[in-house]
């Protein structure tokens, strides 16, 4: 802001205080994403110790462990299913709305688009009730489907809302052009703006994997053994006797690992996807 | 008021050489603008009166006093951005309210300030108003009305008028001048639009790359410019440019291109003969204004040149031709009266009292 | 085809979803709300029985407690993240060493599933192997069980939410502070602004509708928290973290109380459409602004 205006020089205690305030926070942030990850590489016993254990040596087998002696891996590969699926589905279909709200011009088109957006803002437990119900008597509770049709009740109007808010912004002179040059509206749209729109729909992709990785309760009340996805499977590790932290951190790892990556991936998008597209980087 | 002094200064922005080595004596209460094609370093000259960039090299003195080290806020100066820089969220009044507030006027002196300066802009009854109802125009005058009410010792200007549709700058441009008069305080003005330095300056200062061209009155620079690029920047149409070969034959001086010959005069001899940068290899380019060619349709013994019309703009009470010969375009300007048409044949004769000469490689002027 | 038939078209798809999976289900709601279902009773009959359900939670010391707990939960946090943000941001505000690479970092925590996140603070508030619980035991804190007294149970959710959330605010902050055109503040620093009052009168001002995002987003989040609770607290100890969401899973999951669930369901539905409505409305405002 003030980078080059004259006389704003800093003193050097200032600057000192600075770098410590920053360095503070640094730690703040991470710290405990390190605890985590160290302690899904201790051995149990170091876990338990008081005072705590800073230096220790790593071991590999809890994650061993949740993958042999644990159905995690069964976990896992249901909330890749889930989160794929349900992404996909929901992109398919919410391409052609998103579309349609964003190049075409019908009455109640704006208040449609902003019911689809409250939908996306829809506390989970108000669905989570009736679905339960509805899954129970179609006999498809604990399914891999009753949860991809209950997280698409979020995803899909997350990729409406968005996806109409990035073909917006790309200009329509490009179909016209097209159109005028002989193309139909379909293929003007396809030809030309759909390849423009692939870092969107990668980034709205994403968000909705994110979002369908992370979620929880949805998973805890559909789902039991079968459908059981990485989050909840977290859970496995806890009896009423005691809690295996080392395979819970172990699991935490291997579910927090991929979110972070993907998270870093839309970094450039994150503002926008978090805030429905109210605040642009 | 206050004069300001720039003297060896310099600018570098990383590797880059921005402002390379100026110096200029701006007079207390002068209006002096700043003049040249963008990225030539006016604005970053500016800046750095304000003190909004910080100065690599040289010094900056604004009444006798060094103000390279100095806050903005320090320096006593007013400045009209190019964009205007309003305070979004506050209202006309307190926008031109603020530097009073910030230096805690009374009320009763906030009031009678703002209304005085709101009065000399006319624009009293806007100010309740909020900025974003404002016409391009209006939010420049409340710019205005900012800097002026604090009585600076110099106003700076960026460009003030570029946004605004052009006959609202053509308006502005008297409205401007007559402001400095009437303020009566220096006034460093930046533009890249030679008319309006032309017609507000006291003096100019044409820069190009960073670098100061000439210094003068605006009489000076369109009539006695120091080189090709001072003569070309400044009058419009721009001066018609043609490469010369200097050629000494039969006793008689002329310059030639192709089948173009201007004879010299003695007092032009005498200027090329004297000046240490003698016409390299030879080569010279002449350059005469479009407003001192005359045009004719039939052939004349004394044309310098004879071509084709290529296109006729008509301006109001003048006509703009253009006409092609041997690949050369020149501009001539007449009155609209005289009558030519694309593709007839047309001579052009040279008003050689107003021949500029100047050498073919160092540019400069020469006569 | 006409451009009608076109719309209808494209929209079909979406359109049918929805209301097979969202709109159905919050109908069913509806219904559920005002009959008496019972889950744990499958063949007993389901009749209509009015507002009873409503007045039933309405009169229950518990649900209120639990709104009231919400309330306070939401105010909390969001209050104490968007100050603590805020100076953040400004801090980041500027070039230094390093910065390219710090920024990701400090977005951290904001990635993490909520549910981790619970468990970290979980992990190290633990009484007896938790790095906190033995942090306030070298103070001669006696009772270092964070998670296990009713008031720092809360404190102790608190505080995880603020670790977790906060770089959100400081992402969107810091979003509208960098897109702030330069001009004003050039125009304030000839004016003779100090830095506070740059601050005060020209940066707060023009920042005003991202802090309303801000607000009405976090605090949105704030009421629908569950996750963190779940596993941290289980609403305990007692009722302490008790928030009127979690309240309604357990309510409902345990004593299989449809109908009651259902009508607590939907007040939360209603407070969530009421913070939503003015989050769209400011939206709407945005976009019709000329930026």
């Amino acid at each position: 802001m003030d980078k080059d205006i004259v006389g704003q020089q800093r003193s050097v205690f200032k600057s000192v205080m600075f770098y410590v305030t920053l360095g503070g926070l640094f730690c703040f942030c991470v710290f405990p994403i390190a605890w985590m990850v160290s302690t899904a590489f201790k051995h149990k016993d170091d876990i338990f110790s008081s005072p705590p254990k800073f230096i220790f040596e790593p071991t590999l087998e809890n994650f061993h462990h949740i993958f042999t002696e644990a159905p995690i891996l069964h976990y896992l590969q249901n909330t890749i299913i889930i989160s794929v699926i349900t992404t996909i589905f929901s992109i398919l279909v919410g391409v052609f709305a998103a579309y349609a709200l964003a190049r075409f011009r019908f009455r109640g088109k704006e208040d449609l688009a902003f019911y689809i957006l409250s939908i996306r803002m829809f506390p989970p437990i108000a669905a989570a009730i009736p679905i339960f119900l509805i899954m129970k008597n179609l006999g498809l509770l604990d399914t891999r489907i009753s949860l991809i049709i209950a997280y698409t009740t979020f995803n899909l109007p997350f990729v409406v809302w968005m996806l109409r808010d990035f073909i917006s912004s790309l200009p329509h002179e490009l179909e016209e052009a097209a159109m005028v040059d002989g193309k139909s509206r379909m293929g003007a749209f396809f030809g030309v703006t759909f390849p423009l729109l692939m870092p969107s729909l990668a980034a709205v992709s994403t968000l909705c994997l994110i979002f369908s990785w992370n979620e929880f309760l949805f998973a805890l009340i559909l789902s039991q053994r079968d459908a059981k996805t990485l989050a909840l499977g977290l859970t496995e590790f806890m009896t009423w006797r005691e809690i295996g932290w080392e395979n819970i951190f172990a699991t935490a790892t291997i579910l927090v690992g991929p979110v972070v990556l993907f998270s870093f991936l839309v970094q450039k998008y994150l503002v926008r996807g978090l805030t429905m597209g109210a605040v642009r980087q | 008021m206050a004069k300001v002094t720039v003297r060896n200064v310099e600018k570098y922005y990383g590797k880059v050489h921005a402002v390379k080595g100026i110096n200029i004596d701006i007079k207390d209460k002068e209006f002096m603008c700043l003049l040249g094609p963008s990225g030539c370093g006016k604005s970053t000259t500016l800046r750095m009166v304000a003190g909004l960039e910080s100065i690599s090299k040289g010094e900056m003195l604004i009444g006798d006093t060094v103000v390279n080290d100095l806050a903005p806020k320090d320096r006593d100066v007013a400045m009209v951005f190019e964009n205007y820089a309003l305070y979004p969220h506050k209202n006309v009044f307190e926008n031109i309210a603020y530097p009073l507030r910030i230096r805690k006027y009374s009320d009763s002196e906030v009031q009678e300030r703002v209304q005085r300066a709101a009065k000399i802009l006319e624009i009293p009854e806007l100010l309740d108003r909020g900025i974003a109802q404002l016409s391009g125009g209006q939010k420049q005058r409340v710019a205005i009305g900012r800097a002026i009410v604090r009585e600076p010792k110099v106003f700076l200007m960026d460009e003030p008028i570029s946004h605004l549709d052009a006959k609202l700058r053509t308006h502005m441009r008297g409205e401007l001048k007559h402001l400095q008069r009437v303020l009566n305080t220096t006034m460093i003005y930046v533009t890249h639009d030679q008319l309006e330095a032309i017609s507000m300056a006291d003096r100019i200062v044409i820069m190009n790359l960073g670098e100061v061209q000439q210094i003068g009155t605006p009489d000076e620079i369109f009539n006695h410019p120091y080189n090709l690029f001072v003569a070309g920047f400044v009058g419009d149409p721009p001066m018609n440019f043609l490469e010369c070969e200097l050629v000494e034959e039969g006793g008689q001086t002329y310059l030639r291109n192709g089948g173009m010959k201007v004879p010299l005069q003695p007092a032009q001899i005498e200027a090329i003969k004297s000046t240490k940068i003698s016409l390299n290899r030879k080569k010279a380019i002449i350059g005469i204004r479009p407003e001192d060619i005359t045009i004719s349709k039939e052939p004349r013994k004394d044309a310098h040149i004879e071509g084709e019309v290529y296109v006729t703009s008509p301006m109001g009470k003048d006509v703009v031709i253009e006409v092609e010969s041997k690949g050369h375009h020149l501009k001539i300007i007449t009155s609209i009266n005289n009558v030519f048409d694309m593709g007839e044949n047309v001579s052009l004769v040279f008003d050689t009292t107003k021949i500029h000469i100047f050498d073919g490689v160092s540019t400069r002027a020469v006569f | 085809m006409s451009d009608g038939a076109f719309i209808c078209l494209l929209m079909a798809p979406t359109m049918i979803t929805l209301l097979a999976i969202a709109l159905y289900p919050l109908l069913y709601n509806l219904y559920l709300a005002f009959h008496s279902v019972f889950l744990n009773e499958p063949n007993a009959p389901r009749p209509f029985i009015w507002f009873d359900n409503f007045v039933s939670i309405f009169t229950n010391d518990l649900v209120l407690s639990s709104l009231w707990k919400s309330f306070l939960y939401s105010a909390i946090v969001v209050t104490v993240e968007f100050f603590f943000a805020l100076a953040i941001a400004v801090l980041l505000n500027r070039e230094f060493f390093g910065k390219r690479f710090y920024i990701p970092f400090i977005i951290l925590p904001l990635m993490i599933t909520p549910v981790v996140s619970g468990l970290i603070w979980k992990y190290m508030f633990n009484g007896e192997f938790g790095l906190i619980g033995w942090i306030l035991q070298s103070f001669g804190v006696k009772n270092h069980s964070f998670l296990s007294d009713p008031v720092t149970a809360f404190i102790g959710v608190v505080i995880q939410d603020i670790w977790h959330w906060t770089p959100f605010l400081v992402l969107l902050f810091y979003t509208g502070l960098i897109s702030l055109p330069r001009e004003p503040f050039e125009a304030a620093a000839i004016d003779g602004a100090s830095p506070w009052q740059v601050f005060k009168d020209i940066t707060v001002p023009m920042l005003k509708k991202i802090f309303l995002i801000g607000i009405l987003l976090r605090t949105m989040d704030a009421f629908k928290i569950f996750d963190e609770i779940y596993m941290m607290t289980q609403g305990g100890p007692g009722n302490a973290t008790e928030t009127l969401n979690y309240y309604v899973y357990r309510n409902t999951f345990r004593y299989f109380n449809m109908g009651e669930g259902a009508a607590l369901a939907l007040v939360v539905l209603v407070i969530i459409i009421i913070i939503s409505n003015i989050f769209i409305k400011v939206m709407k405002d945005k976009t019709e602004t000329a930026q």
